[in-house]
């Protein structure tokens, strides 16, 4: 009986330590968390803005999710196979406790193996692929030109260009790492498809897929001064059973934030897995 | 019973709060953050480079014989956000810091960033946090 009532109590305090928990997570969005600089925090009217003006440096509001969300749609057999090929070093341990105490999460929350084990394209520094560099956590710096809007993302030194112009997406690009995409105005939001991503890219750090096929609608919306809301729409049908949409993702100015080089040299990324990241996983000893 | 309900309530508690912590880190599934470890060492090398800094030390063991061990970092850009510089750390500093090792047993650990490091006695970097 007392192990029962010491058990409801133990039970009783994790609850309460996790509503805490989320209230603080709630309160740092608000705040606008890791990308936070540029939010206004004394209750200060936000200043007048052009909606139809994303030029600035960004960043992702903390406490959001590193994929479009954290349950993907059925995958068809063709993506199953993929996806189980993959090896993320990501989320929960493969066959730890850790992974047997979350059954509901998603498999691909609770794979993971150290990265000496893996196959993720990014330990040998192959480029991170669109829309994976979305979610990476880094700053974007957004430049707008008459015909196109231009995205520098300081994670691995690279840029995207969404052609405005009218122009549609081409009917077969040629596979590339970011795909080609083409943006329009629809009232005051941004709405970008992509089509022609490699396929060998993953969609997030988890390891998920998708096909030569896949097909994405962003919508790219300034709310005020320093916020903006993105939501993505990923099409593939010959990988997922359903469109995968995602939850609102939210930007945050960072008017003092200056892109930095990041890239992620192979040079320098082979030396790390030899001396470090190889021993430490178990393989080829110092 | 009362001391049993009030240790598993706290050890409870610990658990889910450090989950969130390293919830998300590709990198920390190769080290076992359940037994950190403090060592004092000579710097051999200190690498500045992406996607991971890289301190390296020569520790000597109880027999007396030398390890050399590898710790590992986040990225320059996030450590000169937290006040790092690329001078930090030169070869033959006499410093002292935690790390999380290796599971596979090897002299490999990354970098607890919970405590402070020392070097040559002076704290050079204070107690954070083992974020991203």
């Amino acid at each position: 009986m007392r192990n029962r009532i010491s058990l409801v109590i133990a039970l009783l305090g994790m609850l309460a330590l996790s509503l805490i928990v989320l209230a603080q997570n709630g309160a740092q969005e608000q705040r606008g968390g890791r990308g936070g600089r540029g939010a206004r925090d004394n209750g200060a009217p936000s200043p007048p803005h052009d909606p139809h003006d994303l030029t600035g440096v960004w960043n992702l509001a903390g406490g959001t999710d590193l994929s479009l969300s954290r349950t993907p749609p059925a995958l068809t057999p063709e993506g199953q196979k993929k996806f189980d090929a993959n090896k993320p070093s990501y989320g929960r341990e493969l066959g730890s406790a850790d992974a047997a105490a979350h059954p509901e999460e998603h498999i691909s929350r609770r794979r993971g193996v150290p990265p000496a084990l893996g196959n993720d394209p990014i330990g040998d520094c192959n480029p991170l692929g669109w829309p994976r560099l979305f979610f990476f956590g880094r700053p974007v710096e957004i430049i707008q030109l008459p015909d196109r809007v231009i995205q520098f993302w300081e994670w691995t030194h690279v840029w995207r260009t969404i052609w405005t112009d009218g122009r549609p997406l081409p009917k077969d690009p040629d596979a590339t790492w970011y795909g080609y995409s083409v943006g329009r105005w629809e009232g005051d939001t941004l709405v970008v498809e992509t089509a022609g991503v490699d396929d060998r890219t993953w969609i997030d750090h988890f390891g998920d897929v998708h096909s030569d096929e896949m097909h994405l609608t962003e919508r790219w919306h300034r709310l005020d001064q320093d916020n903006m809301e993105v939501t993505m729409v990923l099409d593939d049908p010959k990988f997922y059973k359903q469109p995968w949409v995602s939850e609102k993702k939210v930007w945050r100015l960072q008017p003092r934030r200056e892109l930095r080089e990041e890239f992620c040299a192979p040079v320098d990324e082979q030396l790390f897995n030899q001396r470090t990241r190889n021993p430490a996983g178990g393989l080829n000893k110092k | 019973m009362k001391r049993h309900t009030l240790i598993a309530f706290f050890v409870l508690i610990s658990i889910a709060l450090s989950a969130p912590l390293f919830a998300h880190h590709g990198t920390n599934i190769s080290y076992d953050h359940g037994k950190p470890m403090t060592l004092k060492g000579t710097v051999t090398e200190f690498v500045w480079k992406n996607p991971h800094a890289q301190l390296y030390f020569d520790v000597k063991d109880e027999a007396g014989n030398t390890v050399h061990w590898a710790g590992e970092l986040n990225s320059p850009g996030v450590l000169s956000g937290q006040g790092w510089t690329r001078k930090m750390f030169l070869p033959g500093d006499e410093i002292t810091l935690s790390v999380f090792p290796s599971k596979a047993g090897a002299p490999v650990g990354v970098v607890d960033r919970s405590k402070p490091i020392t070097s040559n006695g002076k704290e050079v970097v204070p107690a954070g946090r083992n974020v991203d």
